[in-house]
């Protein structure tokens, strides 16, 4: 009995390291922790103008898509080019936009070089920070953890955007998060919250949210604080609960032949948010 | 998350009554960031068989607990534990529902005071643990990865690593000591340091 579950267990490790996109070092530790990424990025924003977009409309459209693991990019030339709107204020994608390799951060700047008119904001997931893909981001996109407020002649709006690559905020990232829903929230109208890790598990998968301590720091915080929308990625499947006032949103993958791509549509007015979620054709 | 030191006390018992027992317990926080008081409480019910020359217990069990001042949680859920002289192995499913607290619940909407909980029905426990010596032996050191404890259920894919020391005092008292570690992210593979805690107490037996 005790040699089969020593034999189970070489199995299934055996299993784990058959894998092609996948860096298994990152199993053990980061190539850059997430304290450390958090410092950089917010090095990056304070020798940055701070992201605020004014608009003369009184309400505005924003797109949000997660898990493009650009290889090839039809999928996101396809969002791009729905987002290409004046209507639409801004494009954030949600994680997961890479392999992590050198060779498809190349390509996706040399997409975003050559696209223009998208507003678009970009935030690491666990695969961006493959193969040490955290020093490419940094090279072309900077910060992972920042805001971007929209400015509309009646209203204002925030959006918050976090590095969850590691599955945590870690405690740096975590208190700026608490200072920023502390001290800002109650100037704008509206709180957004976008990062590429899932809170929930509605199905069993082997994707992992954050550890059940730091859900609930979050949730309290974003009850408290009451964040109108918090919307992830990383699990590829479309998913939302409503928490008091705070829907959660998980979101489909774009990445290509991904059965059903979407993108997630939200119109914002004084009176109210809309959401739905956009084939991505 | 706690960023700093925190301590909680507990106290659990467990009544055998041939192959049956009972077990329950309650969990206070003495220092911690976010919370004062009561923390949580569990209570389950256990059989057990035997399996040629090894155990196997069947358990059912509820957890409450409230992990900050607006948010409560219950879990429930069954384990099966099969135990042989070296090898403690269990797998179980945990059944989660977070939930906004009264209080907080009535400075809503009315709309939005429907939507007071989210459920999670379907999460693997596990464990799977190693002792050097036979369960029964005057001193005991354990090693494992599991993802939950007396108060503390992780989902399926945040394990964690822990090593447990035993030694009986006597027929009646054996001291415990478990430094569990935990990592963020490890099955995204992109893992994180997160924290540990150490458990540490005495059981007493009593007939």
């Amino acid at each position: 009995m005790e040699n089969k579950i020593k034999y189970f267990f070489v199995v299934i490790f055996a299993v784990l390291l058959h894998g092609c996109d996948l860096d298994f070092s990152g199993f053990v530790k980061p190539h850059t922790p997430v304290n450390k990424r958090f410092a950089q990025s917010n090095q990056w924003n304070n020798s940055q103008s701070p992201r605020i977009v004014f608009i003369a409309d009184t309400s505005y459209t924003v797109h949000i898509a997660g898990d493009s693991h650009i290889g090839s990019t039809n999928s996101i030339q396809a969002l791009f080019d729905s987002s290409a709107t004046p209507k639409t204020t801004a494009l954030f994608i949600a994680g997961d936009i890479t392999t992590g390799k050198k060779d498809d951060y190349d390509v996706l700047k040399k997409f975003t070089d050559s696209s223009s008119g998208v507003c678009y904001n970009f935030m690491v997931g666990n695969h961006d920070l493959y193969f040490n893909g955290w020093k490419s981001f940094y090279q072309y996109y900077g910060s992972s953890s920042y805001t971007l407020s929209v400015v509309t002649p009646t209203f204002s709006d925030l959006f918050i955007c976090l590095d969850s690559g590691s599955g945590t905020l870690g405690n740096d990232q975590l208190k700026w998060l608490r200072d920023i829903l502390t001290n800002y929230r109650s100037s704008y109208k509206n709180c957004f919250v976008i990062t590429h890790v899932n809170f929930f598990r509605n199905r069993m998968g082997l994707t992992a949210n954050p550890n059940i301590e730091e859900i609930h720091v979050l949730l309290d915080l974003f009850a408290q604080h009451n964040v109108n929308y918090v919307i992830t990625g990383h699990d590829h499947y479309q998913y939302e609960e409503t928490f008091g006032e705070t829907t959660y949103i998980t979101m489909d993958a774009i990445v290509e032949g991904f059965k059903n791509p979407t993108f997630l549509k939200l119109n914002i007015s004084k009176e109210e948010i809309q959401h739905a979620f956009i084939p991505l054709e | 998350m706690h960023s700093s030191l925190y301590l909680r006390t507990a106290l659990t018992g467990k009544s055998t009554f041939n192959s049956y027992s009972a077990q329950y317990g309650v969990l206070v926080h003495c220092i911690d960031n976010l919370k004062s008081g009561y923390s949580s409480s569990f209570v389950s019910a256990e059989r057990e068989f035997a399996l040629k020359k090894n155990k196997l217990n069947a358990l059912v069990y509820y957890l409450h607990s409230y992990p900050s001042s607006i948010l409560g949680e219950n879990n429930f859920g069954f384990k099966l534990n099969y135990e042989t002289s070296h090898w403690d192995l269990m797998l179980g499913n945990n059944s989660r529902r977070y939930a906004l607290r009264k209080d907080f619940r009535q400075q809503l909407t009315p709309e939005q005071q429907q939507d007071y909980k989210i459920s999670e029905w379907r999460n693997l426990l596990y464990r799977i643990c190693y002792r050097i010596k036979p369960e029964e032996h005057l001193w005991n050191l354990k090693a494992g990865v599991t993802n939950s404890d007396f108060f503390h259920i992780s989902q399926a894919t945040n394990p964690m690593l822990f090593t447990e020391f035993n030694y009986l005092l006597n027929e009646k008292l054996r001291l415990n000591c478990s430094v569990f570690y935990k990592v963020a992210g490890s099955m995204n593979l992109q893992a994180d340091y997160f924290g540990y805690f150490i458990r540490t107490g005495i059981q007493w037996k009593i007939k």
